[in-house]
Order: structure tokens, then C-alpha cells, then sequence
């Protein structure tokens, strides 16, 4: 009787732990990871920070404006130096547009995001769902997920990604980032959760660190972000480019 | 009858020695002294051509085409698949000596605190070594690569100052690259060496790394951005050219040293029209100074060409006779001038001039071609003859009656 209410329990234990990992696949993970860092269609504005190895640091506004998958523009509104320039990004194509010049040039997605710790892939594409094959590993801390994304094509700036995200609320915690040789070249640490309306809430802060150079960081902040709107089409065309 | 003017014209030059002999010194220091400087800037040019062809571009090179153009921007995304077929074919071309592999790639070097950005090339040791076997005299410090090398890397002199990476240290030397899709990759490396490049910029930006590292770095498995050839003679460079173009179609541009390097092909022609300044300056000189001579020498003689012209002698044997003793001046001083300037070349070439050349201190072995040499003999035999054509003619024009008189 004993050993049976035993093995019961046992088998009851076990079940109820698969479904703890069951509940969720990784592909509903990635799924609400993208929703949450990048949701359909935004309307932001954003401070990136960049700590630079020689002790000093420089911060850059802009204002986002992003539709559908594969559409984003960036205007950068301070400091002076950048005040005008502006990103747009269709598909796998990117330019940065300079005001000086009147012109826009290609950007790459390997390139760092204004000289950060950023690559602009980060910022400009983010769709996990799309670039990479998840799945759930044993997660050090028992209270998140740990994703393990690898790449399923050649063009995605990371080979391989370990993602830590949250049993309570699914919001991203931590990432890490790594190159074809295995070694780690970024990782990201996601914090101060917040409610921008009530249908959306994300973490408004965004820290990346170079773990090659470990004196460099970049941070993140959304200050502002919609994402009820609906983007004008005109807004991501080439010929948009220095109109403002 | 040639031989009795040649001899008659020998005899008048030996009657004043002493403008003779100033007029001879003239020839002869004016044509030691191109030849001296002839030698002495051929062997500078062999020395820059050697130093840069044998240390580090070879003597042709290949890429895919529109590579050269793209240089600045990303290198990695022209390569080509190099499979031991196509390097065998290639070795199996008349006159070619060795074929290196290469991935030039663009990225980041770091010592965990700082970073830059590096343009580095992948190479295969063994196969540099035959393409350039002077390669390993640009090391300073430290080691060249070898085969076996997985992760030992040189560096720029200026780039190892900068970062201060020291031979041996491999306390967190990362390379980052990015393969030609943009996927970013890093690998740790170790410095074997540092090396001289052709100037203090090209110093801090470049690495040569493992041919496999640079191919794992840039995620090109098999595949290279460069060939770089030898040649047994560089006078073969041409057909050569014509063959690896015929063996790889018209996806590849095939270029030689000059175009890979144009800023030594530059010098190398700066150089030359310097040298053919000074000689045509320095023959000009001679030219007038021998015209001089005659001039006096037929003022000189006035008397004795009345005489000449009075007991039958016909002005063109006078004429002959003038410039035979212009030709002479030339002949003797000219060859005098080319045996002095070959000697000085051969006593310096002996041992070899110090000299700091592009990358370091290296001899110089002054060279010159019997061909110059006797091309300058003969420009100063034609300058003396030119120069001595105007007076003989005034002396073969002369009346006998006024000569006689005067």
C-alpha cells in the first residue's frame, strides 16, 4: 500500500514536472520573446548609451517607427553630431542615411549600432522565430527558461544564442551570444519591466556587454513606445529618407 | 687611308695634351658617373622589388574580379574555392615557382581591454615561404608562422605597441571577423611575432594569422580571397599572366606586383626618369664641352688647314679628320668613364651598400648591364661626334688663301 501511494506520488511528481517544461514549446518562447522585443508594428523612443573602453560614454536619441517584419526607420534626434541621420531598413537591406552628405549608404548587419556594442542586426531585426531553431534546456535558475537558439541560416549575426527567460511573466532576463567558434561575444542582461499600456508591458532596459572587450557596454532604454498604430507606408521607402 | 686620318687625328690630340686630357677627364667622370648611378639606382629598384615581391605580395597575384576595387570594404566576400586540383593545375604552368593561398578578411583585434580594427590575412606557412622566402626578414620580434600554428598570429609593430601585445602573450588576444553573410565569430590567438609592413599605418592595422584561422574566423571552409604566385624570372610575369587567365576563365583578375602594389611601381618610375634626367643633363654637358675644344682646336690650326687644303687635301678629308679627333675624345674617355663606373659598381657590389630600405636595413647591390655600359660609350662617342661636327665643318669650309693669311 505504501510502496503503491509511493510510486504514485513518484509518477504524479514526474508528471507534473514534465508539464511545468510542457506547458510551453520553445517555439510559443520565441514566439512571445519576439512579441515582446519586437512587436508587430511600434512606435518608440529610445536612448542608446555606449560605454566606450577609454572610460568615456556617449548617449544617442532617436525616435522608431517599426511595420511589420521586415520594415524600421530610426531618426536620431541628439547629441548634434547625429541629429538628422537616419536609419531604414527593408528586408535584408539597411542605409543610413546622413544629412551632411544628402545621401544614404548600405549598412551591414554585422556593423555596430552608432560605434555600440549593439550590432545593428540587433536592434533593426529582431525575429528569433524567423533566424533561429529553438529549444528548452535545464536552466541553472530554476524560475527561467533557458532557450538555446541556434542559427537555422547563414545570415544572422550570432551562431548560436542562450536566452533566459521568465516562468512568471515570459519577459526576457538574460542572453548570451555567441560566434561560430563557440566563443561568447556579447551577453545582455534585460531589466526594469515595464507597463507601457496594459496590452503591453517589456523590459525598458536593455544592457549588452562586449565580452571581448569587457570595458565596452551598450545600454538600451525605451523611454516611449505604442504599438496600437498604424505606420504610414510612405515612412519606409528610400525616397523618405531625409524628409524627417 | 682611314687608318692614316684615324692616326693623323690621334697625333693632333697629343699635341696639347693638357686640353686633351681636361676634355677626356670631362667624357670620362660623366660617364663613370652615370654608369656609377645607373648601378647604384637599378640596385635600389631590385632591392624595393625583391624586398616587397619576395616579403610579401609575390609576383602575381589572383581574385576574384572586382577584388582590388573593393579592398576598403569587405575582402571576405569575393573568395573562391581553392581545391588541391586547381593548385596543381596552377603549379603545373611553365615558369611558376609556388602558389600561397590567402583570406584577406577585416575585423577587430582586442587585448581585453582595447580593440581596433585589423585587415588580416590567412596564410599557409609553407607555401608563403616558396611564393615569398623573404618573408620571415619583415619579423622584428618573435617568430614567423609555421604550419602547425593554430592560433599564433603577428602583428604590425605599431599595432603591437598600441595594444601592447607582446610575443608569447596570449592573455586574452581575441580576433573578431565576420563571415562575408555578416555572421560575427571571434577566436582567442597568441602573438608569435611582430613584423615591419610597408608604412607606420599599414603597421597598426595588419595581422597574418593560420590560413584554417582565418578560414574558421571568416566561415569560409576551403575557400580563399587570394593566390599569390612566384615566378622563376620576373620577365616571365607576362606569359605567365596570359597562361592563368586562360587556365581561369574570366571570373578571376590576374595582376602582377606593379598593380597590386602601384605606390612601388610609382617609384620604381620616378626613379627612372630621374636617372635619364641626370645622364641626358650630364651628356649635354660633355657635348658642349668637347664643342668648345674643337672650336679652338680648328681656331687653333687655321694655318696648317690652309696648308692642308692647298697641297690637295679635299674638305671632306678634313672634315673627316675633325671629327675622327672628336670620335677619339669620345672613344677613349667614354670607355675609360664605363670601365671606372663598372669597376666602382663591382667594388660596391662586392659587399653589398647598407641600406634602410622600404620594410628594413638591407644591402644594396649596385648593377649594371654590359648593355648600358656600352650604350653609354657609344651615346658618348655620337654627343662628340655631334659636337665636333659643327666646327670640322667650319674648318673643312675654310678658304685656303684667308687660312694661310689668318
Amino acid at each position: 500500500m505504501n510502496r503503491i501511494s509511493f510510486c504514485l506520488l513518484l509518477a504524479m511528481n514526474y508528471t507534473f514536472n514534465q508539464n511545468a517544461y510542457a506547458d510551453v514549446t520553445a517555439a510559443e518562447l520565441l514566439e512571445k520573446y519576439d512579441k515582446i522585443m519586437g512587436p508587430a508594428q511600434f512606435e518608440s523612443e529610445m536612448d542608446m548609451t555606449s560605454n566606450r573602453e577609454d572610460g568615456t560614454s556617449r548617449t544617442y536619441s532617436m525616435k522608431a517607427l517599426k511595420s511589420g517584419d521586415d520594415k524600421f526607420r530610426i531618426w536620431f534626434t541628439s547629441p548634434s553630431a547625429v541629429s538628422g541621420q537616419e536609419i531604414l531598413r527593408i528586408g535584408d537591406n539597411s542605409w543610413l542615411y546622413l544629412p551632411n552628405l544628402k545621401r544614404a549608404s548600405r549598412l551591414a548587419n554585422r556593423d555596430s549600432f552608432q560605434g555600440g556594442d549593439f550590432n545593428n542586426s540587433d536592434i533593426l531585426r529582431v525575429n528569433y522565430t524567423k533566424d533561429f531553431d529553438g529549444k528548452i534546456i535545464t536552466s541553472e535558475d530554476p524560475s527561467s527558461y533557458k532557450l538555446e537558439l541556434k542559427s537555422k541560416n547563414k545570415d544572422t549575426s550570432y551562431d548560436l544564442i542562450h536566452l533566459w527567460i521568465a516562468k512568471s511573466n515570459f519577459m526576457p532576463l538574460k542572453g548570451e551570444y555567441f560566434g561560430t567558434s563557440g566563443k561568447k561575444l556579447r551577453s545582455a542582461e534585460f531589466s526594469d519591466v515595464k507597463e507601457y499600456s496594459k496590452s503591453y508591458t517589456r523590459p525598458a532596459k536593455v544592457l549588452m556587454k562586449n565580452e571581448i572587450v569587457p570595458a565596452r557596454s551598450s545600454i538600451l532604454v525605451v523611454k516611449k513606445i505604442k504599438i496600437d498604430i498604424t505606420p504610414a507606408p510612405q515612412k519606409f521607402l528610400q525616397t523618405d529618407l531625409g524628409k524627417g | 687611308m682611314n687608318l692614316t686620318f684615324l692616326q693623323i687625328a690621334f697625333k693632333n690630340l697629343t699635341r696639347n695634351r693638357r686640353r686633351s686630357l681636361f676634355t677626356l677627364a670631362a667624357i670620362f667622370f660623366g660617364i663613370a658617373i652615370v654608369i656609377i648611378l645607373k648601378g647604384v639606382a637599378d640596385g635600389f629598384l631590385n632591392m624595393t622589388v625583391e624586398s616587397v615581391v619576395k616579403s610579401r605580395i609575390g609576383a602575381i597575384q589572383v581574385h576574384k574580379v572586382g577584388f582590388m576595387e573593393n579592398l576598403a570594404g569587405n575582402p571576405v566576400g569575393l573568395n573562391f574555392e581553392y581545391p588541391p586540383e586547381l593548385e596543381q593545375k596552377i603549379l603545373a604552368i611553365e615558369h611558376v615557382t609556388g602558389v600561397a593561398p590567402r583570406v584577406n578578411f577585416s575585423g577587430t583585434i582586442s587585448n581585453g581591454k582595447n580593440q581596433t580594427i585589423v585587415f588580416g590575412t590567412g596564410v599557409k606557412p609553407s607555401s608563403e615561404l616558396k611564393v615569398c622566402p623573404q618573408a620571415p626578414s619583415i619579423i622584428t620580434k618573435g617568430r614567423s608562422l609555421k604550419d602547425e600554428d593554430a592560433s599564433q598570429i603577428i602583428v604590425g609593430n605599431e599595432l603591437a605597441n598600441s595594444l601592447d601585445l607582446d610575443v608569447g602573450s596570449s592573455s586574452n588576444v581575441t580576433l573578431s571577423g565576420a563571415s562575408p553573410e555578416g555572421r560575427q565569430n571571434a577566436v582567442d590567438a597568441s602573438v608569435s611575432g611582430t613584423a615591419a609592413a610597408l608604412n607606420a599605418l599599414a603597421e597598426l592595422r595588419f595581422v597574418t594569422v593560420p590560413l584554417k584561422l582565418a578560414q574558421d574566423l571568416t566561415g569560409l571552409e576551403q575557400r580563399v580571397t587570394e593566390l599569390a604566385l612566384s615566378v622563376d624570372h620576373m620577365e616571365n610575369i607576362p606569359a605567365v599572366k596570359a597562361k592563368l587567365r586562360e587556365l581561369l576563365g574570366n571570373k578571376y583578375e590576374v595582376i602582377d606586383w606593379q598593380e597590386a602594389q602601384p605606390f612601388i611601381r610609382d617609384v620604381v618610375f620616378r626613379q627612372k626618369v630621374i636617372i635619364s634626367i641626370v645622364s641626358v643633363v650630364l651628356f649635354v654637358l660633355v657635348m658642349f664641352l668637347v664643342g668648345n675644344t674643337m672650336l679652338m682646336t680648328v681656331h687653333e690650326r687655321n694655318k696648317e688647314i690652309g696648308t692642308m687644303l692647298a697641297i690637295g687635301v679635299t674638305q671632306g678629308q678634313i672634315l673627316r679628320i675633325f671629327i675622327l679627333e672628336a670620335f677619339t675624345l669620345g672613344l677613349v674617355g667614354g670607355v675609360l668613364g664605363a670601365l671606372l663606373g663598372i669597376g666602382a659598381n663591382f667594388i660596391m657590389s662586392l659587399n653589398g651598400v647598407e641600406f634602410t630600405a622600404v620594410f628594413q636595413k638591407t644591402l644594396l647591390y649596385p648593377e649594371v648591364s654590359s648593355s648600358f655600359a656600352a650604350g653609354s660609350v657609344l651615346a658618348a662617342c655620337i654627343c662628340t661626334i655631334l659636337a665636333g661636327f659643327l666646327p670640322a665643318l667650319k674648318a673643312s669650309n675654310l678658304n685656303p688663301v684667308d687660312a694661310l693669311r689668318s
